[in-house]
């Protein structure tokens, strides 16, 4: 049985890789390595200790990074390795050099003792691609290490896909865990999030916060089921993230409902949700796909 | 016995709705915070306090955090909060209920860690001391509130930082 028959038998709660073409993954394995050599914070020169280790190191100093920040060979390397990667050939060589300093950069940097979210996400959907590489299984092709087939390019753009439906469902799930599934109810004390967020950016920047946002803060805090709302529909579109699996239209939905809340929430917090937003714009919104099936005619869907 | 235990099992794994994303969900909530993994925690406990940690001169002037320490107000804060939960954990205690000592000693943690990060041409003209503020916002009775901030650690500018 081929892989479109395969596709056509599936339920839609039971998704699997689409039938994105090969001119496609392309676009979206150029963004996607755009996107993760701009996400790693090559100044490492600030991080000579780890103080508070998390994930790898707390068994391996990773310090050394710190002390002797990658340089342009290093970086040279990288592209070059994510350039493979774009053109389809040698994936697990190619990636190697950008995982290995995704996560040892990442998790020093995240072991300063304070915890940023920005560059998980991007980190966890590039290993998840090379997973697939490495474990390419049966049904890969010919010379899977070479140069994948069309089967296995699909396989790791679908492992990228879950890898981000799945960070949105659980920051929802985890919402609701802890707060005792009382997030909703909640919810109008965001306004008080909103008011530090707001002071915390004047502090970085010395910028007061615009009277726009201040009137919406205080109009949260005066309506409270208008607050429940904005973010319970926030809340849902998390949970609601794995949709984005079923097929191109419901990736599309999702996907901007996905830059939209972020947007928003950049707006109202002054939080940077970059590389969130281009993940989401590469590989859900997918212009580039839409506009090579338009091209490609009424039957191409 | 076992081929139909597996076959009923497999059974079972076919008809999971959206399995793979409920498998990574899983993992993603059981392994919590070690990078790459993360369960994304960011606003999940929201109460009706909330506080942030900020720098001044020693005239109480507020400094540009981000251009002073290539850092924010936000990732001072979360310093603060790891160093205080580390010290009451020490002295057996939670974190909301550390003492006036300990705020102050990680408060002077924190000052430090930015210390090394200090651009001094940065500071504002005048500026040879920092300080480390802690302030509460608050919503009480319908009303947003600030409270007034406390001081957690001061120290000299030394010039040989760059």
């Amino acid at each position: 049985m081929n892989e479109d028959s395969l596709r056509a038998e599936r339920r839609w709660w039971q998704p699997g890789p689409l039938d994105w073409s090969a001119r496609e993954m392309v676009w979206m394995r150029l963004g996607f390595a755009a996107l993760v050599y701009v996400a790693i914070k090559w100044e490492t020169g600030a991080w000579t200790t780890q103080k508070f280790p998390n994930g790898m190191a707390q068994v391996v100093d990773l310090t050394w990074i710190g002390r002797a920040p990658p340089g342009w060979g290093w970086k040279a390397l990288t592209l070059g390795g994510l350039a493979a990667y774009v053109l389809g050939r040698l994936p697990v060589l190619g990636l190697l050099p950008a995982l290995g300093f995704s996560l040892v950069i990442g998790t020093l940097g995240n072991s300063q003792g304070a915890i940023n979210h920005s560059t998980q996400m991007v980190s966890m959907m590039l290993l998840g691609q090379f997973l697939v590489y490495l474990f390419p299984g049966a049904g890969a092709g010919l010379r899977p290490w070479w140069g994948p087939g069309l089967a296995l390019q699909r396989r790791a753009v679908y492992a990228a896909t879950v890898v981000m439906a799945a960070s949105y469902v659980v920051c929802g799930v985890v919402k609701l865990s802890n707060s005792n599934f009382r997030w909703l109810q909640d919810a109008p004390f965001l306004a008080v999030q909103l008011l530090k967020t707001n002071w915390s950016h004047y502090h970085d920047t010395l910028e007061m916060p615009p009277v726009w946002l201040q009137a919406v803060t205080q109009a949260l805090v005066e309506h409270p089921n208008l607050a429940r709302l904005c973010f319970g529909s926030g809340l849902l579109i998390e949970l609601a993230a794995f949709v984005v699996l079923i097929n191109r239209r419901w990736a599309l939905v999702g996907g901007v409902a996905i830059v939209a809340l972020h947007l928003s929430i950049s707006q109202l917090m002054n939080l940077n949700f970059l590389n969130h937003i281009l993940a989401a714009g590469i590989f859900l919104v997918n212009v580039p796909g839409w506009v090579l099936r338009k091209a490609a005619g009424p039957e191409a869907g | 016995m076992r081929p139909a235990c597996f076959a009923a099992l497999a059974t079972v794994w076919s008809r999971i709705p959206f399995r793979a994303v409920v498998v990574v969900v899983g993992l993603l909530f059981v392994v919590k915070e070690q990078y790459p993994f993360s369960n994304f925690p960011m606003y999940s406990k929201v109460d009706e306090e909330a506080d942030i940690v900020y720098v001044t001169d020693q005239g109480d002037r507020a400094v540009p955090m981000d251009a002073v320490f290539r850092t924010g107000s936000g990732t001072a804060k979360k310093m603060y909060k790891k160093e205080l939960t580390a010290l009451a954990r020490a002295g057996g205690r939670k974190l909301e209920e550390a003492t006036g000592e300990e705020r102050a000693a990680a408060g002077r943690a924190v000052l430090e860690t930015l210390g090394e990060r200090l651009r001094v041409k940065a500071l504002p003209p005048g500026a040879v001391g920092l300080r480390l503020y802690r302030q509460t916002f608050r919503l009480e009775n319908g009303a947003l509130a600030r409270l007034a901030p406390e001081r957690l650690a001061e120290r000299a500018v030394s010039n040989s930082t760059n």
